[in-house]
């Protein structure tokens, strides 16, 4: 804290400064009111803004150097007295339990905006992993950090006069690594258990219902593909893609002609279903998040990835359970994709199956056959 | 604890051990591309071409310059400046040679209808490799080229032949990544 | 210390004999800006990362307030970005060119390059006993090209069509083709060179370091009593040599088909209209080149800072660190297995479901050495003498960000767990806890500990404490809140969070967030004015000013080329000689051998001068081979001083 020289030339400044800014701001309000009426050019209400927080900020300035000021030619300091030791620590206990306290609290308070219980098959899997997960972590962040606020408290300078020479106790270490690793390998086990089933390995069980839709993203949004009567989803190529064929169906494999493409923008899945979902891109990457389906995959170009779930809670159910009429299934694009990437929504409507079905009888099929050809084909579910 | 005095220091030369350790770094570059390459080998786009073969005349005259330098390395060792210069001139000759002899075989792609751009990825990888290859090469030529002048003016001392000597160790390593390249881009070609 | 400047230098190998006498008169240029002092290296890899990463924060601030209010216009905003921000709205694509430009100027320039670059040059020749850098030059070209990727990475702020966009880790097709946004034009081009000289910049420090920890160890410093900082910034420079070349790979492949027309990467792709000929390209190729560093990447920041936070924590609590020897093997075992853990980050991508299995498994390795480390760090704590300084401080920050952050990654490395949360703010709050804020504080905590040895002066105290209070509390309330937004299945990288149910819901927390992080933003301030006041006018430093043991400290205040104005240190006991009973001070520096106990040395005193131990040590082998028979006084030995030609010696 030296820098003599500057004081009083700072101080000097300060006052005309504080001249200036008075000044400016008497004559910045007189403009501001004669130009209001002459359509200013100038913002001067920004100006005047602008000074006020520029004079903020000199004072706060000045106000430091004036305490420096006097404490030097005073003698006077205030935190003379302060043990850094004692007073940091004291910090740190206040700072560590109002913290642990607020992290608690946020857990609670934010439960209800988190995402309500898991409308998919294997997501209830994914959520009881998930708390069991949580129920050792945030302990463990708690006790850990009581540990470490423990040792600031019971051996910071001054109440410690003098530490140990402890190089290193083969039982607390031996300790730490079996209390580390009985949690990690339970987890890790777990995890593997449960990621064998979601991706792979699904197969409709009896009497079950499956369905395979296409979902097909781009810049920037979502469409989706119902196969017709057939069940099955027809071949498609992007160099096919233009004018009203959006997806670059081949048009010549029968199974392609059947294919629907619902108007609306909205995915409707048969509740109870084993769903799976075709995922592609047009242009770059993207990625089919579900969040409330605990479902996610990247739509990659040039690569045909595909999910798998059952959906089990109905839109109707679902916004019941959460008392929100309003409530909606979404499906967001979770891979960064361009500038409107945040805008990539998709209403998904769970249903029962003679919903379901109702809703896709209205749909229209991709496919308007040439006006000789119609006749050839009947069954276009018209 | 007691004072122990052992030495665990490696016995290199500092700078002969920055140069091994840069070429790992280079080793882990072209590992890099070598498994893109790989990756990429057994999708159903993969289609095979023939290099021609002037590459490998181009690969004989590239081992000849490894032993052009040893040659002259050799000489110095033994205190004949005129082998160094020799040696080295035919070193840095037959370094020209080759790359002159990649643009050749480059543009013999060419006219076979054989472009960077496209789809045919053997091609690109081909182009990419044997490029950065070359862009290597001519840092190599630098520092050979710098020691065949020091040379002609015999001022390569007891000093100097330490960064003589590294320079024909980089020599040497790029002779063998060209080496390995070109197998490993031949025999991707035939299996 | 004048003395000292008069006396011979005594060379202490052949290595080094050379670059000592072309230094006779250093002129602006060569002292400042080409200088090959590895401490003058280290300031200015210092300087240059604390600028972009304050550059890079601010950048923080402005997408911040859009997340915030996404409806509000702020006209400011017009004045600075000009057509970036029509009326005060920020553009979307503007928008994620600041989160790209943010991500990489923090990951990469502030805690890669200005993290290592400042602390491996400091310390790694001082702690070890070296007179400078194995290659002075080429470590003098790596900050250079450090320099000039920084001055390509900021030039792409004023090109056209903005900088690159794609996100930091630049995934292709996005980054590869520019008519999906404008960054993908030239910024992107811009963006690819900047990293390529970075990461030569890097690699040339690397190979530095490597030698120098591998080679020039003082006599008697055996590789079990090399400073834990050490040991990381080594194992760092291991893994950036074996991880940044593939990545290169992968970023010319991708400037391959983002200019030149091929196919690595592209396929099948329908964009602007049109359909590309490009077939058969892969994109997951990218990822896994890319996360093949990007993983070790995450360590490279990491490691150094969990080892300049070893050092301030046994310095400060005057106790040997707990379990060297586990630490030293948490650290290579850390840096192993960062190897085998990549696609962790592809669990979602549609990659083999069993390479899911197999990653998952060797991801919660990780978690074992690194909670040891942690461990390790508080029974150090324990029965110790904490002097709770700002060094300490922000040690101690270090570790309660690691744990805070470390503990999450147990749901982000678990293959279905990751499922709900790939992408969403529960990420964004892990890596900012684990890996930013964590590796931030350390570099605050060692730019606070060693600033004396850097400037000779010590920064302000109490402006320190504010400064962490500040720093520790509002990083806390930016980032934790993160973590229930991510159960929130909130995504990242989005422009806005109004357009879904799900994520409109948490627009309080988010205004919350962003005056939380205004507030620390602009709280960074009292750390810019505390270092350069203290730069200039801060308190003169003693020589050993904590008291601690290792040998950066036996080293004069003023730099001199060479470090020690006569023969270097020898070394006699390992780096965390704290506490020894019986011992007559409550440290024992590494240079002081137990003869000079017996000898009653005070090395405790304030003005003790270490010279006088370590001049007196028999010289080695290669020195009796080095030292030039006549010691003629050298001019040369000072770089921070001028020479003082006039010294009085004669007449005394
Ligand atoms: C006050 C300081 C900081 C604030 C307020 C902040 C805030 C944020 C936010 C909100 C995002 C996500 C943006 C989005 O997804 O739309 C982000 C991304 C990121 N931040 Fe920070 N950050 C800060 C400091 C740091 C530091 C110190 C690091 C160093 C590691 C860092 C590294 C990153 C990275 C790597 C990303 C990802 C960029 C991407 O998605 O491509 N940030 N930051
Ligand atoms: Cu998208
Ligand atoms: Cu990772």
């Amino acid at each position: 804290m030296t820098c003599m020289r500057c004081l009083p030339v700072l101080g000097a400044l300060g006052v005309v400064w504080a001249q200036i800014g008075a000044a400016a701001r008497a004559r910045a309000s007189e403009l501001a009111m004669q130009q209001a009426k002459a359509a200013a050019a100038i913002d001067w209400g920004g100006v005047l803004w602008a000074i006020i927080w520029i004079e903020t900020i000199a004072i706060l300035l000045l106000s430091a150097r004036l305490i420096q000021l006097v404490v030097r030619y005073t003698g006077y300091d205030p935190f003379a007295s302060w043990d850094r030791d004692r007073a940091n620590m004291r910090l740190w206990m206040a700072v560590g339990a109002v913290g642990i306290a607020l992290a608690i609290w946020g857990a609670f308070k934010y439960a209800p905006f988190t995402l309500p219980e898991s409308a998919s098959l294997h997501g209830r899997d994914i959520d009881s992993l998930r708390s069991f997960t949580l129920s050792f972590t945030f302990p463990a962040f708690v006790l850990v950090h009581a540990l470490l606020f423990y040792m600031i408290w019971r051996y910071y300078n001054g109440k410690s006069q003098r530490a140990a020479y402890e190089l290193t106790h083969h039982g607390l270490e031996r300790g730490a690594l079996i209390a580390i690793s009985i949690p990690v390998f339970i987890i890790a086990a777990w995890g593997i258990y449960v990621w064998s089933k979601p991706v792979h390995g699904q197969a409709p069980s009896e009497g079950q219902r499956s369905l395979e839709i296409e979902v097909v993203a781009e810049q920037f949004q979502w469409r989706a593909r119902y196969p017709g009567a057939d069940g099955k989803l027809g071949r498609y190529h992007y160099t096919l893609i233009g004018g009203e064929n959006v997806l670059g169906l081949d048009f010549t494999d029968p199974k392609a002609q059947d294919d629907i493409l619902p108007t609306l923008k909205e995915i409707h899945l048969p509740v109870g279903a084993l769903v799976t979902i075709h995922v592609r891109s047009k242009d770059v990457l993207h990625s089919l998040f579900l969040p409330h389906f605990r479902t996610h995959i990247y739509a990659v170009p040039g690569q045909k990835n595909q999910v798998m779930f059952v959906p089990t809670i109905t839109t109707k159910e679902m916004r019941r359970k959460l008392g929100d009429p309003e409530f909606d299934y979404e499906l967001a694009c979770n891979q960064l994709c361009g500038g409107a990437h945040y805008n990539m929504r998709m209403k998904v409507v769970v249903e029962t199956w003679e919903e379901y079905q109702q809703w896709l009888s209205q749909q229209k099929p991709a496919y308007t056959p040439p006006a000789a050809v119609t006749s050839l084909k009947p069954n276009l579910n018209l | 604890m007691a004072t122990s005095l052992t030495r665990t220091q490696v016995r290199l030369h500092p700078k002969e051990l920055i140069l091994w350790l840069y070429l790992a770094t280079t080793a882990m570059l072209f590992a890099g591309f070598s498994s893109a390459y790989l990756v990429q080998r057994f999708s159903e786009y993969w289609k095979t071409f023939s290099i021609p073969s002037l590459f490998w005349l181009n690969t004989a005259i590239l081992l000849l310059s490894s032993v052009t330098w040893h040659w002259g390395y050799q000489g110095h060792r033994r205190g004949n400046p005129w082998q160094l210069q020799l040696g080295l001139m035919a070193t840095l000759s037959l370094g020209v040679i080759f790359l002159i002899g990649q643009v050749m075989g480059w543009q013999m792609l060419v006219k076979q209808g054989f472009f960077l751009a496209g789809n045919h990825k053997a091609v690109s990888y081909f182009y990419v490799l044997t490029g950065l290859h070359a862009v290597h090469l001519v840092a190599g030529l630098i520092a050979v080229g710098y020691w065949t002048y020091k040379a002609l003016r015999y001022q390569v001392d007891a000093q100097g032949s330490l960064g003589l000597r590294l320079a024909g160790i980089f020599w040497h390593a790029l002779d063998g990544l060209w080496v390995y390249l070109i197998v490993f881009l031949q025999v991707n070609q035939l299996l | 210390m004048a003395t000292h400047l008069g006396t011979a230098v005594q060379v202490a190998s052949h290595q080094d004999a050379h670059h000592h006498d072309h230094h006779h008169k250093e002129s602006f240029w060569t002292k400042y800006i080409f200088s090959q002092d590895h401490k003058t290296i280290a300031k200015q890899f210092l300087l240059t990362g604390f600028t972009a990463g304050f550059i890079g924060i601010l950048l923080s601030g402005i997408f911040r307030l859009q997340l915030a209010y996404p409806d509000v216009s702020f006209p400011f905003l017009e004045t600075i970005l000009g057509k970036w921000a029509p009326e005060g709205r920020l553009d979307p694509n503007f928008y994620m060119a600041l989160v790209t430009m943010h991500g990489t100027i923090l990951v990469f320039w502030l805690l890669t390059g200005g993290l290592s670059g400042t602390f491996a040059n400091l310390l790694i020749p001082l702690q070890l006993g070296a007179r400078d850098m194995a290659s002075p030059f080429l470590n003098m070209l790596s900050f250079h090209f450090f320099f000039w990727g920084t001055v390509v990475l900021f030039a792409s702020f004023f090109v056209e069509t903005g900088p690159a966009a794609a996100g930091w880790t630049v995934y292709p097709p996005l980054s590869a083709l520019p008519q999906s946004m404008p960054g993908s034009g030239l910024g992107m081009i811009l963006w690819i060179i900047a990293l390529v000289l970075f990461v030569v910049g890097v690699l040339m420090g690397g190979l530095n370091y490597i030698t120098t920890v591998l080679n020039m160890r003082t006599r008697g410093m055996s590789p079990m009593r090399m400073p834990l900082v050490v040991w990381a910034l080594f194992t760092v420079a291991v893994l950036g040599l074996l991880s940044f070349p593939p990545a290169v790979a992968a970023f010319i492949l991708l400037l391959f088909d983002h200019s030149l027309g091929t196919s690595f990467y592209l396929s099948d792709i329908y964009i602007a209209g049109q359909a590309l000929p490009q077939q058969g390209g892969n994109v997951l190729l990218y990822l896994h080149l890319f996360w093949f560093l990007g993983h070790p990447e995450v360590y490279i920041v990491l490691l150094p800072a969990l080892g300049i936070a070893s050092e301030l924590i046994s310095t400060h609590a005057r106790k040997p660190i707990f379990g060297y020897k586990v630490m030293v093997y948490s650290i290579l075992g850390i840096a192993f297995v960062s190897f085998i853990v990549w696609a962790h980050h592809m669990f979602v991508s549609g990659m083999n479901p069993l390479l899911g299995s197999i990653f998952t498994a060797t991801t919660l390795l990780v978690a074992i050495p690194s909670a040891m480390k942690i461990f390790n760090y508080i029974f150090t704590l324990w029965k110790g003498r904490i002097h709770l300084n700002t060094p300490m401080l922000f040690a101690i920050g270090t570790v309660s960000f690691f744990i805070s952050g470390g503990l999450t990654g147990f749901f982000l490395g678990v293959a279905p767990m990751d499922i709900p949360l790939h992408n969403t703010y529960f990420v964004v709050g892990h890596f900012h806890l684990v890996m930013g804020v964590s590796a931030v504080f350390a570099m605050f905590g060692g730019t606070y500990h060693w600033f004396p040895r850097l400037w000779g002066r010590m920064m302000n105290e109490r402006l320190g404490y504010i400064h962490f209070w500040l720093t520790f509390i509002g990083a806390n309330l930016v980032f934790f809140p993160m973590y229930y937004m991510g159960f929130g299945g909130v995504p990242r990288r989005y422009y806005a969070f109004t357009e879904f149910a799900f994520t409109s819901k948490w627009q309080d927390l988010n205004v919350f967030i962003t005056i939380a992080a205004i507030v620390t933003i602009l709280g960074q301030l009292i750390f810019i004015y505390n270092f350069f006041y203290s730069m200039f006018y801060g308190k003169k430093a003693p020589r050993n000013p904590w008291k601690a043991t290792t040998l950066e400290w036996s080293a004069p205040v003023e730099h001199l080329h060479g470090n020690w104005p006569g023969k270097l240190p020898v070394v006699h006991r390992w780096a965390y000689e704290y506490s020894k009973p019986g011992a007559p001070a409550d440290f024992i520096p590494q240079y002081i051998s137990d003869e000079d106990i017996a000898r009653g040395v005070r090395w405790w005193e304030e003005d003790f001068d270490p010279s006088t131990v370590i001049d007196r040590e028999e010289p080695t082998e290669g020195e009796k081979l080095a030292v030039a028979p006549e010691t003629a006084p050298s001019p040369a030995l000072s770089i921070n001083q001028k020479p003082e030609p006039s010294l009085p010696e004669a007449g005394q």
